[in-house]
């Protein structure tokens, strides 16, 4: 089931189980992406836009600022000379400190200088700042033919208190940026931050969300960030699946869908070298005849930056097949993909749970752990498994009051970055 | 368009495309909450139907697009409002000023959608000026933080406790004693009670 030709995704599907019961039934399916281990050469790696939006509301006085600033000048010394960088402050007032400019040397130097000046000021006007940020990607149209990869980089420490406030509004903008070509990765520092806001921000804007609990961690995080970008594979992919007549869908991952009909369209985040990402499906099929196969289709669409083009992959799903209920029970189970399934399952647990303890519902957020510890115990035992199991079991335990907020921006930021793919970095 | 309202879009030819509220939203650049505020203004008739099924018309994005336009010239809502009621929906049409191909429903999706930079920047402008605070003026903000790197650097001077003075490092330098002057008069006076 693994389309071989060569190019710098590949896919594969996995059942969690070649057969169905003919009276209906429910199912996972994984759908697997992984990208090519080898990062391009750089002179054919898409060359790169950046907006800084950074929050210098009061509160981002001291350590967080400073090694904030610290953390993006040597990130932006890994750009080169064909990427450009901007930088947007903001605390009430939004200023464009730095617009967006090629990274030589010398555009590293004034943005570093650019940097040094930024003091901490009043209240936080989120939107304004990571909107200018935008602007900057966008009011400068990429020239020459090469895609381009263009990002902003949200950090802040507080809540939006100024401007659009919402999540909702916010994440429909940065899906909407995403559409447009630009994409949001929204860095929360401390505790005081909305952990589902930023989040919301990310899985929208086809970025990543980080939580940073001490200032010291941003240093290695930009340097990461900005790594990932020069090493991406591929730009804006997007995976379209149809169900047939007699089965339905339903994707468990932090993607945002857009579905019309019997037909998905889920907008990835670009991938780099070595990205792994297992996109799974609950599925459920209607009562048929026993023997009858059922199969979706499923394709891949994304920007290939080294080949300069866009790419498309079909993936062949090897079709289930009905069969009476019995024969279910005794059927094979793949172990991987019953990993993926329950891991999976159990990080959109664990996300609605911190949704539902922010919300006051204790109880029900409690459940949603134990909801996901059931289905860990139940599946084989790997270490990812029995460490997540564990995990949701304390947090089920908890007693009926609000977590900590490092706990809820901790379980936040780990469900969302496991679902939304993870990278082999040991090279 | 004779009455004073809208003709309700229900009475409308079958055959025009129709948009749900996202779809709307996207193709017009405006948010949702700004499409609820036009209908409880008036500026909008309400959409087909009710609840999460409600369409809205080609009329409404002809009406969302001229709506922008005359925003863009400043003009304020009210006026938008009478004038939208003198026209008739060809005019509304003509004066958004668009051409049909713009009006079709977004395409099925084969490919990641890329509507580009210019694209991108006119949606921004729009939601910022949407979003803008009170006193908060986004388009002169950017201007403002787009003038020369020099005029970027400002220097913050505490008056009292809830009054600052901005100054560019450019008139501090040149300007030392006049703004040493200002800021002793107005420190005297905001302090006075």
């Amino acid at each position: 089931m693994t389309d071989a030709t060569p190019s710098s995704l590949t896919l594969a599907a996995l059942w969690e189980r070649p057969v169905v019961a003919a009276r209906g039934d429910e199912t996972g399916l994984v759908i697997r992406i992984t990208a090519t281990e080898t990062p391009s050469a750089p002179q054919n790696r898409a060359p790169i836009d950046v907006a800084f939006a950074l929050d210098r509301s009061g509160s981002m006085a001291g350590a967080k600022l400073e090694l904030a600033k610290q953390a993006i000048a040597a990130a932006s010394h890994h750009l080169a000379a064909g990427d450009r960088a901007a930088l947007v402050i903001f605390d009430n007032a939004v200023e464009v400190r730095h617009e967006l400019a090629p990274t030589t040397a010398e555009g590293r130097g004034r943005l570093r200088r650019a940097l040094d000046e930024v003091g901490p000021g009043g209240s936080t006007n989120l939107s304004g700042g990571w909107l200018t940020a935008c602007q900057e990607l966008a009011t400068d149209p990429p020239a020459g033919d090469r895609p381009r990869i263009q990002r902003s980089l949200l950090l802040t420490d507080g809540l939006a208190n100024i401007g659009i406030t919402d999540p909702g509004e916010l994440a429909h903008h940065a899906s909407q940026l995403r559409r447009r070509g630009i994409a949001t990765t929204t860095i929360g520092v401390g505790e005081d931050f909305d952990e589902l806001l930023l989040s919301g921000m990310a899985e929208a804007g086809g970025g990543a969300f980080q939580y940073i609990a001490h200032p010291s961690e941003l240093h290695a995080f930009f340097e990461r960030e900005i790594g990932d970008l020069l090493d991406v594979v591929a730009i804006r992919p997007r995976l379209r699946i149809t169900f047939p007549h007699g089965m339905r869908g339903h994707l468990v991952n932090a993607f945002p869908v857009e579905r019309a009909g019997g037909t998905f369209h889920v907008d990835l985040r670009d991938l780099a070298s070595g990205d792994d990402l297992a996109l799974v499906f609950d599925i459920t099929t209607a009562p048929g005849e026993e023997r009858t196969r059922l199969a979706p289709t499923v394709e891949l669409v994304w920007t290939d930056p080294a080949a300069n083009r866009q790419v498309e992959r079909h993936l062949d799903v090897e079709p289930l097949t009905r069969v009476p209920w019995q024969e279910v029970r005794h059927a094979p189970h793949d172990d991987d993909a019953r990993e993926a399934i329950v891991m999976e399952r159990a990080a959109r647990d664990h996300r609605e749970a911190i949704r539902l303890d922010r919300a006051g519902r204790f109880a029900e957020a409690r459940a949603h752990f134990r909801q996901a510890g059931v289905a860990l115990s139940a599946a084989p035992q790997t270490a990812r498994v029995r460490e997540e199991l564990h995990i949701s079991e304390d947090l089920a335990a908890r007693s009926f009051a609000p977590l900590d907020e490092h706990t809820r921006k901790q379980r936040v930021f780990e469900s969302q970055r496991r679902s939304r793919g993870t990278r082999h970095r040991e090279r | 368009m004779s009455g004073r309202r809208p003709d309700p879009p229900h009475r409308r030819h079958n055959d025009e495309p129709s948009f749900s509220l996202d779809e709307l939203t996207s193709a017009a650049g405006v948010t949702v909450r700004t499409v609820r505020y036009y209908i409880a203004e008036g500026l909008l008739p309400p959409p087909v139907g009710g609840g999460p099924r409600s369409r809205y018309t080609r009329d409404h994005l002809d009406r969302l697009r001229l709506i922008g336009r005359l925003k863009d010239a400043f003009m304020p809502l009210k006026e938008i409002r009478r004038r939208l009621q003198s026209m008739s929906d060809e005019e509304i049409r003509d004066a958004a000023g668009e051409t049909a191909a713009d009006m079709a429903p977004p395409a099925p999706l084969a490919s990641p959608p890329s509507e580009g930079a210019t694209d991108a920047a006119a949606y921004i402008g729009r939601v910022l000026r949407e979003s803008a605070p009170p006193h908060y003026d986004a388009e002169r903000l950017v201007v403002a933080a787009r003038m020369p790197p020099r005029a970027q650097s400002w220097r913050r001077i505490e008056i009292s406790d809830d009054a600052e003075l901005l100054v560019t490092e450019d008139a501090w330098d040149r300007r030392g004693d006049q703004i040493d002057a200002a800021v002793d008069w107005l420190r005297r006076i905001l302090n006075e009670r």
